[in-house]
């Protein structure tokens, strides 16, 4: 596929995020906007050409070089922008558009005007995809986090480690020791604002969150031995009304009980008539009084998806509090909670003073576009929610240093930012340890720190 | 500041300076006339110093915005002092403060030399000397950025402290990359130079000396290997092929860019190559004029020809001499004193105060008054088909007079550590601060800076790094909150 030049429209949030990562992943960024004010503050940010001036005038996509393009990206809070600059681009000859599109009537498959009729390879709705995010760990039992890995087999199991866990305040390799019975490995760790992809001796300590791969089959295997319990029945609490709270109450109304807190009456009205199996709480969802009597003690799942990042990290943190105070249940059955955080400088920290979940839209939108445009490169991409780590899947190559010699005597390499996590053998996936030698045109599933990608890359070449 | 960052970028400068002392090397084993020790000696130290330190720190590359700048400044103190080595080394300039000062003066492409008999300088020496101007004239960090994996943001504070040809004032860059717009920039100058050398060469000047004075000319410099400059020749052809490529030297290098890709739209659009154009052209031909009505020239051609190569030379900080202005009538040694404040156009391997920074100047000034008249009036201010925001003005503004204030302390300074007198010293200042090489008086195209002080010396040294630098990257170490936090 090779995409090389990629074109930005708009750079807001969304835009400036993606900008900056995929600069630093070696990819040549032209980026059109209007605003001078955001184009001086992102000027000595990012290695790129930035044209000041409206995508809507062609004078701009051809100072932009539009005809050399291999990616559009329509990234502006305009859906009618970003979607007649899908059109420029197609006319210009940019073989793949990437748009953003908020309004449910244009460019999805059963719209009116649809994908196609713009000429758009993917849409992205951060809204839509923050919140389907939120469902899906919403339905997920007790577990922080299960993210499955290639087709399904592996899986990483994200884990907040308490003070009497069993793998607190022990090293990697004790911990191996102390859990033989199956295979396992804990591929990284978020620890305050820092990711840690950890050696044998680094040490687990309360507070991390630990991200282990293992077997699907371990799965409840590992829960037990963690003293970790399936839970089945969610309540849910929803503070927040908006786009993305509203979107969540929607798509999990049917199965769980929800109730949403909403502070604007009229809104609250609107949305108790559109949801119709969500009970709308009508109350500020930062107030404790409010969050008692909605009914906090019996929630099980707490989500704050406000405006306002600082009013969700901290109504999530009160809610835990409450909810792990007087939720005192024989079997340690803990509340959980998911908070929307905006600005991705808080969502490290997040994590680390007690959220279970922080989620980012900027963030998994950039996701979604980074893994299109790295279909063609890598076999499989997923993200681990809140660190600076993603998992990869790469094949290594005929004579690739990777396979030079076995994995133990690769240490140096590795650095400490990079580790080879599997391989796929006879169709089934194994954990690796330090006698693997990985053969030319194995595939092998990598976790590396974002920032050494392009070095993961280069082993297997 | 981020230390072993810094020292690894210098590292990695020491180690190139070493690596482009092969050239000259090369050349004294070819003429064989006993400098080549002083080479071999000069690379030993510069790579022994440079291989070390990058090595060890290059795992650091994270350089914030005051890495830049101090990278910057003493990147450029750094090499001078190193390539000084050869000449202290041979013998043939002893005193650190005169080799310093010439390979200063070189790097800046100034021109200004210390040096009375240029020609008694073995052709290795020579070359290297001229080779200077080389690499000073697209700016040696620029290679850096080349040569270094991944600097990411601070290849940027790089390109920007140093100043480099490539970068205008108002608009964007006309590379996403940095270092794919160093490597464009790098390979139009050489061709540039390279065509240079060849023509001159074609037009029968022999190939050592074709390709020296190319190094001094597309870099805007003018260190010759003869005495008396490109005179030595009196060769109407090399003149004229000297003059075409001073002027494209002094054209915003982003233009060549535009003109190789057949741009023509964002070629038109560049007001300031159109001011530029008709500075040369109005200079050329009203000195012309003086030379012709004052009776220095009695031909139309020749008054032309000499006219309009001290003109372009002086216009574009080059500072080659054909012949002595100062026999010139007054008028047209007025005109010369003025060209020498316009130092072509931003983004080229010129200094001093750009045709863009009048360009915006005097829009502004026409605004001002107009706005005096009618209070309502909007005026924007267009420069290259762009509105130039405000802080484009207040800089551009600021730079001016920053320029004029360092050239009347500069005076004051050299006039009480030198026993010139006010003329000379002020024009001592006026040279070496934008980069020209002779000036007026006690250093006029007929002298050389041997007979100033020691400190003098250093002084000037300073101006012509602050003038190639722009002024801010290097004054921006005086304030205190510099060394702070």
């Amino acid at each position: 596929m090779g995409v090389t030049n990629i074109l930005i429209i708009g750079l807001g949030g969304v835009g400036l995020y993606l900008a900056e990562r995929l600069v630093h992943e070696g990819y040549v960024v032209t980026i059109i906007e209007s605003n001078p004010q955001l184009i001086s503050s992102a000027n000595d940010k990012i290695d790129a050409k930035i044209i000041e001036g409206n995508a809507m005038e062609l004078s701009c996509w051809k100072r932009a070089q539009a005809e050399h393009m291999d990616l559009l990206i329509a990234v502006t809070d305009q859906d009618s922008v970003n979607m007649i600059a899908s059109i420029i681009a197609h006319r210009f000859g940019i073989p793949q558009k990437i748009a953003r599109v908020r309004s449910p009537d244009y460019g999805y498959e059963n719209s009116f005007l649809n994908k196609d009729d713009f000429h758009i390879d993917l849409v992205i709705h951060p809204e839509e995809l923050i919140a389907k995010e939120i469902a899906r760990l919403v339905m997920r039992a007790a577990a922080n986090d299960v993210i499955d890995i290639g087709e399904g087999e592996m899986k990483v199991y994200a884990l907040r480690v308490n003070a009497d866990s069993p793998i607190a305040n022990r090293t990697i390799r004790e911990i191996r020791l102390a859990f033989s019975d199956f295979p396992f490995s804990i591929v990284a760790v978020a620890r305050a604002i820092n990711t840690i992809i950890p050696g044998d001796d680094d040490t687990i300590l309360p507070n991390d969150q630990v991200f282990i791969m293992l077997h699907g089959n371990h799965i409840s295997l590992l829960m037990h031995n963690m003293g970790i319990r399936e839970q089945t029945i969610q309540r849910v609490m929803i503070v927040g009304g908006g786009m993305v709270g509203a979107r969540v109450a929607e798509l999990l109304e049917r199965d769980f009980k929800i109730k949403l807190i909403e502070h604007d009456k009229e809104h609250a009205e609107e949305l108790a008539s559109s949801l119709k199996n969500t009970e709308v709480l009508l109350g500020d969802g930062t107030d404790v009084n409010v969050m008692v009597l909605g009914g906090l003690m019996e929630t099980d799942t707490f989500i704050a998806t406000t405006g306002n990042n600082e009013t969700n990290i901290i109504s999530c943190l009160l809610a835990k509090h409450i909810m792990n105070r007087t939720n005192i249940d024989p079997q340690g059955k803990e509340g959980k909670t998911i908070a929307l955080v905006r600005k991705e400088d808080y969502l490290v920290l997040a994590s680390t003073i007690g959220l279970d979940i922080a989620l980012n839209m900027k963030i998994s939108a950039a996701n979604e576009i980074i893994k299109f445009i790295r279909m063609g490169e890598l076999l499989s991409v997923a993200h681990l929610h809140g660190v600076d780590a993603e998992v990869i899947e790469l094949v290594a190559a005929p004579r690739s240093t990777i396979t030079k010699k076995r994995l133990g005597k690769l240490r140096s390499l590795l650095q400490e930012n990079i580790l080879i996590a599997g391989i796929i053998r006879q169709n089934e996936c194994v954990l690796t340890d330090d006698d693997t030698h990985i053969e030319a045109g194995e595939r092998t599933i990598v976790v590396s720190a974002s920032k050494s990608l392009k070095e993961a890359r280069k082993l297997f070449q | 500041m981020n230390f072993p960052a810094i020292a690894s970028v210098l590292g990695m400068l020491l180690m190139f300076i070493g690596c482009t002392m092969l050239f000259p090397l090369a050349c004294s084993l070819i003429y064989a006339e006993g400098d080549a020790f002083s080479f071999i000696i000069s690379i030993a130290v510069a790579t022994g110093v440079g291989l070390p330190l990058w090595w060890s720190f290059r795992r650091n590359s994270e350089l914030t915005i005051r890495d830049g700048f101090f990278i910057v400044t003493f990147g450029w103190v750094l090499v001078s002092a190193i390539s000084a080595l050869p000449f202290m080394i041979h013998g043939s300039i002893p005193s650190f403060t005169d080799a310093f000062f010439e390979m200063m003066s070189g790097y800046t492409t100034t021109g200004a030399t210390i040096l009375n008999d240029i020609e008694a300088l073995p052709h290795g020496l020579l070359f290297w000397r001229s080779m200077t101007h080389l690499i000073g004239g697209m700016g040696f960090i620029m290679v850096t950025i080349i040569i270094l994996p991944l600097l990411g943001i601070g290849s940027m504070q790089l390109y920007k402290a140093e100043a480099d040809p490539g970068q205008v004032i108002t608009g964007e860059k006309f590379l996403p990359r940095v270092k794919q717009a160093a490597i464009w920039l790098w390979a139009i100058y050489l061709g540039l130079v390279m065509l240079q050398a060849m023509l001159m060469w074609g037009f029968g000047m022999p190939l050592f000396d074709a390709l020296c004075h190319a190094f001094g000319t597309v870099s805007t410099s003018g260190y010759s290997t003869k005495n008396s400059s490109l005179g030595h020749y009196d060769n109407a052809w090399f003149d004229w092929i000297t003059v075409i490529f001073m002027f494209l030297g002094g054209m915003t290098f982003m233009l060549h860019y535009y003109l190789i890709k057949k741009d023509w739209e964002s070629f038109r659009q560049n007001t300031e190559f159109r001011w530029y154009t008709g500075f040369v052209l109005f200079f050329c031909l009203f000195t012309s004029l003086l030379l012709l009505a004052g009776g220095t020239e009695t031909s139309i051609p020749d008054a032309l020809r000499h006219a309009s190569f001290q003109v372009v030379s002086i216009l574009t900080t080059t500072g080659f001499t054909t012949t002595d202005y100062e026999a010139w009538p007054q008028a047209a040694q007025m005109l010369i004193l003025i060209v020498c404040f316009i130092g072509a156009c931003a983004g080229s391997t010129t200094s001093g105060i750009k045709v863009v920074h009048y360009e915006i100047i005097s829009k502004h000034l026409y605004a001002t008054g107009k706005k005096l008249l009618q209070p309502m009036a909007v005026i924007p201010i267009r420069i290259n088909g762009r509105i130039a925001e405000q802080p484009v003005i207040n800089l551009a503004v600021c730079y001016f007079i920053v320029n004029i204030f360092m050239i009347f302390i500069g005076g004051a300074v050299m006039t009480l550590i030198d026993d010139m007198d006010y003329f000379s010293s002020t024009s001592a200042v006026i040279s070496s601060l934008f980069n020209i090489g002779p000036g007026f008086g006690d250093i006029g195209p007929s002298n050389t800076f041997a007979h100033i002080s020691d400190a003098g010396k250093w002084y000037l040294s300073f101006n012509m790094l602050t003038g190639r630098l722009e002024m801010f990257s290097v004054l921006v170490m005086f304030y205190p909150a510099f060394w702070k936090g």
